[in-house]
């Protein structure tokens, strides 16, 4: 194991150490997330019953088994990695992580990952729960889930990436909490938490595309439910590839040029 | 004369300039703001220069506002010089290498590194990694920092429920882990009471001696740099003021000396006789406490000895916090 893998294990055993501490503050947060799909579950499935039975080519069983796939696909790939830069930027706590030999941005993922770990145990089982609960249907193959679970990865590596590019403009503009605020609208309707691609219009669907959100997200979902074909999983992958390589080369060229101007808040 | 490779620490006319907003109070002037933004160029760091060689302890001093967390920001590598250049261990620190990162610390005393929620046992671990420190020295290094700082009982503990000065004390046993050839100090005592401040200044100075680490260390409390370090480097309004001995520093500020007397009777019957001698500081209970011209030492304890009641003298230097606020005063004078 090299240093570096050392140090984000260690990062890792003390940010799973300090959620376990506040096991009902996760529970929330896992919750919260959950009410939001079930709303938009809830609402796709009204529409389908009242379009004759279904609704953009999926029945009110689909959209339940699509939004119960997107609730851990969304989980297994999900980022507050912003959030979190921007806030350790703001209180100045970004300059105990500078003075230590491992990259900040190792420990903001050490500490979306130990979130993930034990949220995955709540939001699982949740999923399971909502599926039978809503009657929902899949027409799934192994190899379309192997595929889907193939793509998570990357998937979330190119949120945490994207996420760390945009957490790195409060180091010149402090308080970014409107730039996020855009940043997950836009992810909530190109990602596929809105509704799947299909229901969307033509336009939105081309934008969802050229994105990496929906790639990231919604086309995991759509896998796991039998919607989307396993050879769309290779141009998926070449998509976050793509994308994860761009973001990768952009944080390697802003960080340090961030740091040159970083203040660095804070006694 | 110290070679280059004994010189741990150098700044050669280091500075660092912010551009700050400007902005009048009030909503009109906010509103103005927002087409016209208008900021101030502030030099917090000026053409400061200075070299410390390895195993050297230096007292880093400055009113609030002076550029001394500037400059340890800088040699960290926290901040980039946006002139001159800074060399800690031959890297540059700002970019921050971690061959040099995993070799110096940086202590704040209002920043704290250890997880509020967990035990300092399990962060120590985190650093433990972080810093790929060998699990067996590791253990030792836990066991003698312990030991020095007395931890015991501490370190099981969530860091929350910690008061402030066995906080304190773990952050510096986590800082140290490793054991940095550099150190970096910045206020270690800040709102510490006595005792935990004493036992601080006992463990850095005892760190000190038995690593050989160089230590650059900034206090608002005289106390500590008076404990820890021969040398001083004085900076105000991010220009260093002084490079030497503390002892040099008052000789060469203070023309003062402070005349202690214990006397019988009390000693407010003798202020008004003891303010003709001299300038009187305190006059409590039996003690009476008088600050007169060095010059003229000899005459004016005589005189005060002739004072009625007058049991026993000390005669000791001006405390060097007075001296301090009058280069400070000083500085301000010269740069206004």
């Amino acid at each position: 194991m090299t240093r570096t893998w050392r140090g984000f294990a260690g990062a890792l055993r003390a940010n799973l150490l300090v959620r376990m501490q506040y096991r009902a503050n996760l529970a929330i947060w896992a919750f919260t997330g959950v009410l939001q799909v079930v709303v938009y579950m809830s609402v796709w499935r009204a529409v389908a019953d009242a379009s004759g039975g279904s609704a953009s080519g999926f029945t009110a069983a689909e959209f339940a088994g699509y939004f119960c796939a997107f609730l851990v696909v969304r989980e297994a790939t999900y980022s507050f990695i912003a959030w979190h830069m921007s806030s350790y930027v703001q209180d100045g706590s970004i300059a105990t992580m500078l003075a230590r030999p491992q990259h900040p941005v190792l420990v903001l993922v050490s500490e979306m990952t130990s979130y993930r770990m034990l949220s995955m145990l709540l939001i699982v089982p949740i999923a399971g729960v909502l599926f039978v609960a809503f009657d929902a249907t899949v027409h799934t193959t192994p190899l379309a889930v192997v595929a889907a679970l193939a793509l998570l990865p990357l998937g979330a590596g190119v949120r945490m990436l994207t996420d760390s590019l945009l957490g790195l403009t409060s180091v010149k503009f402090i308080r970014i909490s409107g730039i996020l605020a855009a940043y997950y609208a836009i992810v909530t309707f190109f990602s596929g938490q809105f509704a799947p691609l299909a229901a969307l219009p033509d336009w939105m669907q081309q934008i969802a595309r050229a994105l990496p959100f929906w790639w990231v997200t919604g086309l995991p979902a759509e896998l796991l439910i039998g919607r989307a074909d396993p050879s769309e999983a290779l141009t998926g992958a070449a998509v976050l590839g793509a994308w994860l390589v761009v973001s990768w080369v952009a944080l390697q060229v802003a960080w340090p040029r961030a740091m040159r101007i970083a203040e660095t808040v804070g006694g | 004369m110290p070679t280059p490779s004994d010189i741990a620490i150098r700044a050669d006319h280091a500075s660092r300039t912010f551009h700050v907003p400007v902005r009048e109070p009030g909503l009109r002037a906010s509103m103005r703001a927002i087409v016209r933004r208008s900021t101030r160029e502030v030099r917090a760091v000026q053409d400061v220069s200075f070299e410390i060689p390895r195993g050297e302890v230096v007292g880093f001093l400055g009113p609030n506002g002076a550029g001394k967390t500037t400059t340890l920001k800088l040699l960290s590598g926290l901040l980039h010089p946006t002139g001159g250049s800074v060399d800690v261990l031959g890297f540059r620190p700002q970019d921050r290498d971690h061959a040099l990162l995993r070799r110096i610390a940086l202590v704040m005393g209002n920043r704290q590194q250890l997880h509020w929620d967990i035990p300092a046992q399990d962060s120590y671990e985190m650093l433990r990694a972080i810093y790929d420190v060998p699990t067996d020295r590791f253990q030792a290094t836990v066991d003698e920092l312990s030991q020095l700082l007395r931890l015991d009982g501490l370190l099981d503990k969530p860091v929350r429920q910690l008061s402030l000065g066995e906080r304190m004390k773990c952050e510096l046993a986590g800082s140290l882990l490793h054991r940095p050839d550099v150190v970096f100090l910045d206020e270690p005592t800040l709102g510490l009471d006595v005792q935990a401040q004493r036992r601080v200044r006992e463990f850095v100075a005892e760190y000190a001696a038995s690593t050989g680490a160089t230590i650059l260390l900034t206090s608002h409390y005289m106390a500590d740099i008076e404990a820890l370090a021969e040398r001083v480097l004085v900076i105000h309004h991010g220009t260093l003021q002084f490079d030497g001995p503390l002892r040099e520093l008052a000789a060469r500020t203070s023309d003062r000396k402070r005349v202690t007397l214990e006397v019988e009777g009390g000693a407010g019957s003798l202020r008004a006789r003891a303010n003709e001698i001299g300038d009187v500081v305190d006059a409590d209970g039996n003690e009476l406490v008088v600050e007169v011209q060095r010059s003229e030492l000899r005459a004016s304890l005589a005189a005060l000895l002739d004072l009625p009641g007058v049991l026993d003298f000390t005669v000791e230097d001006e405390p060097i916090e007075h001296v301090m606020e009058r280069v400070f005063e000083r500085a301000a004078e010269t740069t206004s």
